[in-house]
């Protein structure tokens, strides 16, 4: 049997079995999500946990005041942190190939124009 | 005590044309990741370490020299490679295919960029192992590539690493101009409507491991590749193990990232890289990119025609495992048409789904193989 034959065969068998695999696959996901939905709207809501109690003298808009502030807080010291050079705000993110390509699309597809 | 001139001069005296070469070849990598940005995370470490291994007698390449330690703890035993699986399966979220599961399909349809290079390279006079490698480039995913011609053609690691990754990055190139010449503009018009499901953690936990058993149980040559990548998301979705995902997706991630492009890149001797097959390997990787994407269209297009024109043809070309930057493009390209269509989540869904399939071909190639 020549090489081209076995390659042939090796494609057949190949996509044969990823289409194979991967429609089980599918199938089984199908049947999970089906199964296991989870609550849809106008679906009774399990009981939940008792609302959590307030600091003395603050209430919830308070909360979240200060919720935002220390936030905020937080985004200038790591700005200030950064070096200038950066491009980006340190730890916002979680893959710079990820994060490069999203840019890349979603402004142009032809390469860097410099200057 | 003697000490000559040559003895002095032993390095400029071992420059080769082929080293200097090679040395031009590390920094041109060293451009494209640094100047064009394409997939810097791994074309730099690949840059350095192609210049590394070119110096004259250098001893990060000789035996218990840097270089060398990196490629036998990590590449040669296959560890680094699925050790940034975990890291992309922390990564990934799978929720547009879970709420989308028919767009599997698709992902398979995206993998015959595999074969039909395979065929390819046989045609050019490759042997069975090599061509196989080399078709591997189709599964457009660095670390399958790796794993996979790490154990069928070690000799080719270095340029189909290359291959795999530089092309990865012009995937938003390559992937637009196949999808206008392969589809009409009524299909590229085609709205598809969404409507978001909500999946529960308890589906997004299971999936993970209905994978690996499943696709464990039915090749076992992928476990370790599948197996790597769902454990990943399983750190994550499972949302107990912050810690120990926050280390995958990053810190394992990137110093692992770091050894094995150094790796990769210490493979890239004058010797062993410059040869007429290189080109060869070249040329054939981009062509499993471009069969990848045209069967995902084609395969869509046949899809559109059972479902009676209700699904848009592009999605097709998101099929591959370039995740997400191939959803993406599918939503631009489909923007261009029709500014209010909204393709992107089905997109990701078919996406999503090639990084998977693209796993799970790279362990069918290899148990077909008879490797391991």
């Amino acid at each position: 049997m020549n090489l081209l034959d076995i390659g042939l065969q090796l494609t057949v068998y190949g996509m044969g079995i990823v289409f194979f695999l991967l429609a089980v696959m599918a199938g089984l996901i199908a049947l999970l999500v089906k199964f296991d939905h989870a609550p849809a709207a106008g679906e009774p809501e399990p009981a939940s946990a008792p609302a959590p109690a307030f600091p003395a003298g603050l209430d919830a808009d308070a909360i979240a005041a200060i919720t935002i502030a220390v936030r905020a807080h937080r985004s200038v010291l790591r700005k200030q942190a950064a070096p200038t050079m950066r491009r980006h705000q340190p730890g916002t993110l979680p893959s710079r190939w990820v994060a490069v390509g999203r840019t890349r699309q979603t402004t142009s597809w032809r390469t860097h124009r410099r200057g | 005590m003697n000490i000559s001139l040559d003895q002095l001069l032993r390095g400029v005296l071992n420059v080769t044309p082929g080293s200097l070469f090679m040395l031009a070849v590390g920094c041109v990598l060293l451009y494209l990741a640094i100047a064009k940005e394409y997939e810097p995370m791994l074309l730099l470490p690949i840059g350095a370490g192609a210049i590394f291994a070119n110096l004259p007698l250098s001893p990060m390449i000789q035996p218990d020299g840097m270089l060398d330690v990196l490629k036998k703890a990590g590449v040669d035993n296959e560890l680094f490679p699925l050790l940034i699986f975990i890291g992309i399966g922390a990564m990934t979220d799978f929720g547009p295919l879970l709420e989308n599961p028919r767009m599997m399909l698709l992902g398979a349809a995206g993998q015959f960029g595999i074969f039909g290079t395979l065929i390819l390279a046989l045609l050019l006079g490759f042997n069975l192992n090599e061509a196989a490698s080399i078709g591997i480039i189709g599964a457009i995913d660095g670390p399958t590539s790796i794993y996979v011609s790490n154990l069928l053609a070690p000799h080719l690691l270095g340029p189909i690493t290359v291959c795999a990754y530089s092309y990865m990055s012009l995937v938003p190139i390559i992937q637009p101009p196949i999808m206008r010449l392969l589809t009409s503009k009524k299909e590229r018009l085609i709205r598809m409507p969404y409507s978001q499901r909500t999946i529960s953690r308890r589906t997004r936990i299971i999936f993970p491991i209905l994978v690996i058993v499943v696709v464990g149980t039915l090749v076992p040559m992928a476990t370790p590749l599948i197996g790597s990548l769902m454990l990943g998301n399983l750190l994550k979705e499972s949302g107990v193990v912050e810690r120990l995902t926050g280390a995958s997706s990053k810190e394992i991630a990137n110093v692992v990232t770091l050894f094995l492009g150094l790796a990769v890149g210490s493979t890239m001797r004058a010797d062993a890289f410059l040869k007429i097959q290189t080109l060869g390997i070249l040329v054939l990787g981009i062509l499993a990119f471009c069969l990848d994407i045209a069967a995902g269209l084609m395969f869509a297009k046949f899809l559109n025609f059972l479902s009676g024109g209700k699904f848009n043809p592009l999605i097709g070309s998101a099929g591959i495992s370039a995740f997400p930057m191939s959803a993406r493009v599918v939503q631009k390209v489909g923007q261009e048409e029709d500014f209010e269509n909204f393709l992107l989540m089905h997109a990701m869904g078919a996406n999503a789904s090639g990084q998977v399939a693209s796993v799970i071909a790279g362990g069918v190639l290899l148990a077909l193989m008879g490797a391991g």
